[in-house]
């Protein structure tokens, strides 16, 4: 008996959901300052369904979004691919430490992530600018990604149980 | 028929384990592919720019209709806002109103006397500027760049090095051009580099963005007599900016590093102009091939020039 899983439309709305991330992040607020330190939505997504649905968000598609955001954003182009899917590399050998956890844990492990993320990209842009970069505006947004993750991961809780788990269908 | 469950058992006991290689291996190659990008946008590959640009150009109708509505609530939160100091608006208004046409009489007599000492001196004229306006539609720049993005691009004649302007002042140069969307790099960027003048003093310098909000005065003059609070406009040098456009005023003067504080209201860029302008070049350039090429050239030539 050969099981094969039943591809559900549903599974799409973590791509989608990506998509939407990097698309509305580029729209501009009118607020003086925030374009700079404007927190990485695309980050807490691949982070979160990194650690508990990787097979939602492949790597293709977070190397896709990635790309797309750096097209958008005007930055080193191909940065935001190579730090996500380091981020994704190192969630899916960590997830066994917040699976079934609290979010808090989740929250600790995504903090580490981002402060990873910020520490990791100055060097790589520096090299690109062939200049030290102020790590100021890094910082800030690292420091308001973190705060603002709790935002974006109690609705993708909720998605992630309306998705469900996957039918096995009998062939 | 016999051999079914075993070849089936077979093929399951060897496809989990290439699945995971594979998985692995496209993994692998990603990494290698988002590498090989980040180095060829680095070399400066012309590809890496072309393809960037094709694919704002294709997700721009999107972010387009999505920012509308964010245009128009936080419109609607200014004018909130404004309503409850109408009256001292309105009391600022008159006294600016009272001394613009005091302004106003006097460009007029001086527009009249510059007419004539240019019919006078023989002057050639100076190139005319056109126009193009567009909506800002993205302005997502990250940590590392300060960018705008706006609705007009090849289709509607914008091409690069094109001054872009406010009522309030010069804000960037448009970086890059995709068929109906242009980039446009902000003067507070760690690549711009914009040739400006001191209104008082006529001193020379070069106003070089560092990302943050007030870019630095470079080569200025070791003796320049500048102060805070001196207007600084565009001077017009290389021929790629008009000269003359508001930029800002000098703010601070910290152990010789004189800072701007520019004009632009950065919270309601919503509409930017492009300014098309072409200096007639005195000497015939060699191997100028267009205007595009012209101001990429002399974006990439100040870029050279602010390595020691």
């Amino acid at each position: 008996m050969v099981q094969s899983r039943k591809y559900h439309p549903r599974r799409a709305l973590v791509s989608l959901l990506g998509l939407a991330a990097v698309l509305l992040g580029a729209v501009p607020l009118g607020i003086e300052g925030f374009a700079p330190v404007a927190p990485d939505w695309l980050l807490m997504i691949v982070f979160y369904w990194s650690i508990y649905r990787p097979e939602l968000l492949p790597a293709p598609v977070i190397f896709l979004l990635a790309l797309l955001s750096d097209a958008i954003g005007g930055g080193p182009p191909g940065m935001s691919a190579i730090l996500l899917l380091l981020v994704r590399l190192a969630c899916l050998s960590q997830r066994r430490a917040f699976v079934g956890k609290s979010l808090l844990v989740t929250w600790f492990g995504f903090a580490a992530v981002a402060l990873g993320v910020a520490v990791f990209s100055w060097p790589l842009a520096s090299v690109y600018y062939e200049t030290l970069i102020d790590p100021h505006a890094l910082l800030v947004r690292a420091a308001l990604t973190v705060v603002l993750f709790p935002l974006l991961a109690w609705p993708m809780v909720a998605l992630q149980s309306w998705i469900g788990v996957d039918v096995a269908v009998e062939t | 028929m016999a051999l079914g469950p075993r070849t089936g058992g077979r093929i399951s006991r060897l496809a989990v384990p290439l699945k995971a290689w594979l998985h692995r291996f496209a993994f692998i190659l990603l990494m290698i592919g988002a590498a090989v990008i980040f180095a060829a946008g680095k070399a400066d590959i012309l590809l890496v720019e072309r393809a960037r640009i094709a694919i704002v150009d294709a997700v721009s109708p999107v972010i387009d209709v999505l920012s509308r509505p964010v245009a128009a609530v936080s419109e609607t939160v200014r004018n909130i806002k404004s309503l409850s100091d109408l009256y001292a608006e309105n009391a600022r208004l008159r006294e600016e109103n009272r001394r613009l046409l005091h302004w106003q009489q006097l460009a007029r007599k001086l527009d009249q006397e510059n007419a004539r000492f240019r019919r006078l001196l023989a002057v050639r004229p100076e190139p005319r500027t056109t126009y193009i306006t567009g909506r800002v539609f993205a302005d997502k720049g990250g940590p590392f760049v300060r960018t705008l993005l706006v609705n007009a691009g090849a289709r509607d004649g914008v091409s690069e090095g094109f001054a872009a302007v406010t009522e309030d002042g010069l804000i960037g140069m448009v970086a890059e051009v995709g068929e109906r969307v242009s980039r446009i790099l902000l003067i507070t960027d760690l690549n711009a580099r914009i040739p400006v003048v001191i209104e008082g003093s006529r001193q020379r310098a070069i106003l070089a963005g560092d990302n943050s909000p007030q870019p630095v005065l470079a080569f200025l003059a070791q003796r320049a007599q500048i102060a805070p609070g001196d207007r600084v406009v565009t001077s017009g040098d290389g021929g790629v900016l008009p000269p003359g456009w508001p930029v800002g005023i000098v703010a601070s003067l910290h152990e010789g590093v004189a800072r701007v504080q520019p004009f632009a209201d950065w919270n309601r860029l919503e509409y930017v102009t492009l300014l098309r302008y072409r200096m007639p070049p005195m000497v015939p350039l060699p191997q100028e091939d267009d205007g595009a090429e012209k101001g990429s050239a002399a974006m990439k030539a100040d870029k050279k020039a602010r390595k020691p």
